[in-house]
């Protein structure tokens, strides 16, 4: 084994993905010196994206480690021992039970062209704030962004179609009523509109109090909004983890205020592209 | 380029700018001094470039390039041609242009001489196709980008249907483009020309059209490019043609006519009572539309005391196109009749076709109109030296109609004429795709409290309204007028700022409504006089008052009327009533008239003898913007006869009264109310009496 020089650091950090790195970049830009390791064969932790086939085989190889392994005997050695301890690093598995399935064993057309994130869509909104840290530590020169080209949900039938997301994305949309085109625009605008008359403080929200500390999901049913408009915006623009309807599996309920920031942060985010 | 506000100038701005304008002046004197002798070296050119390029808007450097071209194209024809050197000089206009355009996309002048180097024929269409795309980035709606684009398309002849997609590209970018949309329906107006008589074909892609500007108009009904698409599509829907709707004398009735008020009685009912004076009656023809080309010989008349030759038909109230929805002429009737029977005259309309509607579609069903005439052997005179009662507007004089008195007889068969021989029926289609997008924007309106979407609505159901009355009586469709009328006040509280023309459409509608059969008519229809004694001397009033109506119209089925009461209500403009050619008595009071120039279609009405304009608006605003709408001797070619000098000598001055002088010179009115206006004064008074020696009764005393 290659031995690391120097071998003494201030800060030791473990996995590659955005976390990770941002508290790395930070602490190097601070004039600290950190050593940054991952176990895995590739970059990114949580946050890479692979392509079809090495995505399977990392989740293969995630399987095999979800099982229940006894720590490593650590190994002692008799001139340090005084003066260091050793700590075990124990990581979790990234998923917490797994089934692989395969419909195919050909490798599909263009297999290569697309790349899955590991742990569902990773986007990262324009607007957020996030970006600005990003740019201020400088990691954007280790890291490769991917613009969103379109967004695709799937329908009960499993067809894919466009998220109708925008003004004009509803007015092409093909799959919403008439009724719902309008539903679904008129609820983007109150949400604009109650955040330019919060900027205004005029005081006179649009969306009281209480509707804003109430689950997500209930605001959206108490606007009338069906449920083909309630998933669009729960799953496909605020992408909520969890079923929203089911409140005992889910464990993380959108509240309203939650909800429409995102939606904010979403629309103030199509159409702005950043200089990395 | 939209949404953007104006900002105040710094002081630094307006240092810059008035620097800009001393250098701008300069470039501009030594421009003209080169435009003026006919300078055009390289040198000069290159001034004017400098000074387009600055101010774009500069026509006269423009016209300066032109004549330079042209100065350099016929000295080269002169000798032998050169392409090359030609295209240089050309290619360096359409570099000024450019240049200008930077500065000022929405420059007229520049964008019209690129039209114009282009029209020579010697530049690549390719490139121009290529620069509108970047203009056409900057700002989508760009008009001026459009119509050169329309320009190119056909100068580079690319097919209408791939010039539809390209708006329909646009469209799904952002559709808050009227650009886009008018270009759409231009592009579709070629379409159908094209394919001509294909009907099915023109219906498919408006079905189609209807659609797609549905998504726009329900993902944003606040955004209002499509609605105004959408008003062109409903005008492609319900394109009919004209139709008579109805006639004075109507169809089918007797006229007794009288040169005076002299009447034999109750037992020559029912028949109708004219009396003239002149031995004249009127001939009034009203079309669903304004119409042109009535005339003798599209128009014919039989009747053995005249001869149709000589028959001039007059437009009421016409545009400036010259069409009107009522025509009118009139006919003498004889002195000496040797038989007592009655005399038959027969009107047949467009025999021979040459009568069209303003939007161009031709009268193609004749229909015809016969009456017969009754004519007393002697006519007596009768009214000479006898005292005129007074007509009292008052409500105590008025009583309801009694219905079976004696002329509801009369009346209900004049409404139910039909005089066409089988109407022209508004297609199923169309009916079908009105009714489709009624329903749709009644559940859009159910959830969206949408301006524009309520007038469409509106607009549609009237438009259903229009086509209702083309199908047979028997198909039992019924109009919503309490719901257009509804529409309408909502509309006049949720956008004050376009109140008059809601009252106008509300005033239409709820006309149509009122004159929708004979029993709602009736329901207006009182008995003027006393209760005590209905002595034949009563008359009946056609109580309109106190409805909120602003203006008149769809007035054809009260061509008969004769004393009209219009008191308390909103009107600022009577055009329209001239077709009431009846009309002796009529009560304007409490309205809101603003100028004498208002009452301009009284002059046409040579029966009446009794006006009330009291307590209007005549004379109360010193600047009146609605005089426009009126026409006048001003505005209009009216007959300019004035003669001043006959009024010296009474001490009336005349220039401050010329709008007073042309309406009542034309009248005979016997009775005038006139006082509560702020214009009335004593020369006023004198003015009057002077143009109308007929007067007895003025402001309620009696000058007899």
């Amino acid at each position: 084994m290659e031995r690391i020089e120097p071998s003494n650091f201030d800060l030791l950090i473990i996995g590659t993905g955005l976390p990770e790195s941002i508290l790395a970049a930070a602490s190097s830009a601070a004039n600290k010196t950190v050593l940054q390791l991952d176990p895995n064969p590739l970059y990114g932790s949580h946050y890479a994206s692979l392509p079809l086939q090495d995505f399977i085989s990392f989740m293969e190889s995630q399987q095999l480690q979800s099982e229940p392994s006894s720590n490593p005997q650590l190994p002692q050695t008799d001139d340090d021992s005084q003066n260091y301890a050793c700590v075990s690093v124990i990581t979790r598995p990234l998923y917490s039970s797994l089934e692989i399935n395969s419909y195919s064993s050909e490798p599909l057309d263009n297999s290569r062209k697309f790349f899955l994130d590991l742990t569902g869509p990773r986007v990262l909104l324009c607007s957020d704030p996030m970006i600005d840290l990003i740019l201020k530590t400088g990691i954007n020169q280790y890291m490769e962004f991917k613009s969103v080209d379109a967004s695709f949900m799937s329908n009960a039938e499993g067809k894919l179609g466009t998220v109708p997301d925008s003004r004009s994305a509803i007015f092409k949309d093909r799959s919403l009523s008439f009724t719902e085109k309008n539903q679904l625009m008129r609820f983007f605008k109150l949400v604009q509109g109650h955040f330019l008359s919060e900027s205004e403080s005029e005081g006179s929200d649009l969306i009281s109090e209480e509707d804003l500390e109430s689950p997500f999901v209930e605001f959206l049913t108490k606007l009338g909004l069906s449920q083909k408009l309630k998933s669009i915006i729960l799953y496909a623009i605020v992408m909520a983890n969890y079923d929203q309807d089911n409140m005992e599996v889910c464990k993380d309920i959108i509240k309203t205020k939650d909800g429409i920031n995102y939606l904010t942060l979403y629309h103030s985010s199509v159409g702005r592209s950043i200089p990395f | 380029m939209h949404g953007i506000s104006r900002k105040t100038p710094s002081q630094e701005e307006q240092e810059a700018s008035a620097l800009k304008a001393a250098e701008l002046r300069d470039l501009q004197s030594q421009f003209l001094h080169l435009h003026h002798n006919k300078i055009y070296t390289k040198e000069a050119l290159e001034t004017s470039a400098k000074l387009l390029e600055v101010n774009p808007e500069h026509y006269t450097g423009w016209n300066y390039r032109k004549l330079a071209v042209q100065h350099f194209l016929n000295n080269q024809s002169e000798t032998e041609v050169d392409s090359e050197s030609i295209q240089s000089v050309l290619n360096e206009e359409l570099k000024v242009v450019e240049n200008a355009l930077k500065n000022n996309f929405k420059s007229y002048g520049a964008w019209y001489h690129r039209k114009w180097v282009l029209s020579k024929g010697h530049s690549s269409t390719d490139k121009e196709l290529r620069l509108l795309g970047k203009f056409q980035k900057l700002d989508s709606r760009n008009f001026h980008a459009w119509n050169y684009r329309r320009f190119i398309t056909t100068l580079k002849k690319i097919s209408d249907e791939e010039e539809l997609q390209y708006t329909t590209d646009m469209i799904y970018d952002n559709f808050s483009n009227y650009s886009a949309w008018h270009n759409r329906s231009v592009l579709l107006s070629h379409l159908f020309e094209k394919r001509g008589k294909g009907h099915s074909h023109k219906e498919s892609i408006l079905e189609e059209e209807f659609e797609f500007v549905r998504n726009a108009l329900f993902t944003d009904p606040d955004d209002q490019s499509g609605w105004f698409y959408h008003l062109w599509l409903l005008d492609q829907t319900v394109k009919l043609e004209p139709l008579l709707l109805s006639s004075w004398p109507p169809h089918g009735s007797s006229l007794y006519l009288s040169a005076n008020d002299y009447f034999d009685g109750g037992n020559l009912f029912p028949r109708m009572h004219f009396q003239s004076k002149d031995r004249t009656f009127p001939i009034v023809l009203y079309f669903s539309e304004a119409v042109e080309g009535v005339n003798s010989s599209t128009v014919t008349i039989e009747y053995e005391y005249y001869s149709n030759d000589n028959v001039i038909w007059r437009p009421l109230s016409a545009n400036k196109f010259g069409c009107a929805q009522a025509w009118l002429t009139y006919l003498n009737f004889p002195d000496e009749v040797h038989s007592l029977k009655d005399i038959p005259v027969k009107v047949v309309v467009a025999q021979f076709p040459g009568i069209v509607s303003s939007n161009g579609i031709s009268f193609s069903q004749t229909s015809y109109i016969e009456f017969s005439l009754c004519i007393p052997s002697h006519d007596r005179e009768h009214r000479e030296g006898q005292t005129i009662p007074r007509i009292l507007w008052k409500n105590e004089k008025f009583y309801p109609h009694v219905t079976g008195s004696h002329d509801a007889s009369l009346l209900n068969p004049l409404h139910k004429l039909k005089m066409t021989e089988g109407k022209s029926k508004a297609s199923d289609w169309s009916m079908k795709t009105i009714a489709n997008e009624i329903a749709h924007y009644r559940e859009l309106l159910s959830s969206t409290n949408c301006k524009i979407g309520k007038l469409t609505l509106a607009r549609l159901l009237m438009a259903q309204s229009k086509l209702i009355s083309y199908c047979l009586p028997n198909d039992g469709m019924k109009v919503h007028y309490e719901e257009i009328l509804g529409l309408y006040h909502d509309l006049m509280e949720l956008d004050p700022v376009h109140i008059c023309y809601y009252e106008d459409e509300y005033s239409l509608v709820l006309l149509k409504q009122v004159t929708l059969s004979m029993e709602s008519i009736l329901r207006y229809y009182h008995q003027y006089g006393d209760s005590t004694s209905p002595s034949m001397d009563s008359h009946f009033c056609l109580r309109l008052n106190d409805l909120s109506l602003s203006r008149i119209g769809n007035v054809e089925q009260l061509l008969w009327i004769q004393m009209l009461d219009l008191s308390h209500n909103k009107i600022r403009s009577i055009e329209g009533l001239e077709a009431l050619q009846l009309l002796s008595c009529l009560n304007l009071s409490n309205n809101k008239i603003c100028s004498f120039a208002a009452l301009d279609p009284l002059r046409m009405l040579k029966s009446l003898e009794v006006l009330d304009i009291s307590y209007n608006e005549i004379g109360a605003h010193s600047v009146d913007t609605r005089r426009y709408l009126c026409s006048s001797p001003m505005t209009h070619a009216v007959e300019n006869d004035w003669s001043f000098e006959e009024f010296a000598n009474v001490g009336v001055d005349l220039t401050n009264h010329w709008d007073a002088f042309f309406i009542f010179r034309d009248l005979n009115l016997i009775q005038l109310d006139i006082l509560g206006n702020a214009v009335v004064s004593d020369q006023l008074k004198l003015l009057l009496f002077k143009l109308m020696p007929s007067l007895k009764w003025f402001d309620g005393e009696n000058w007899n």
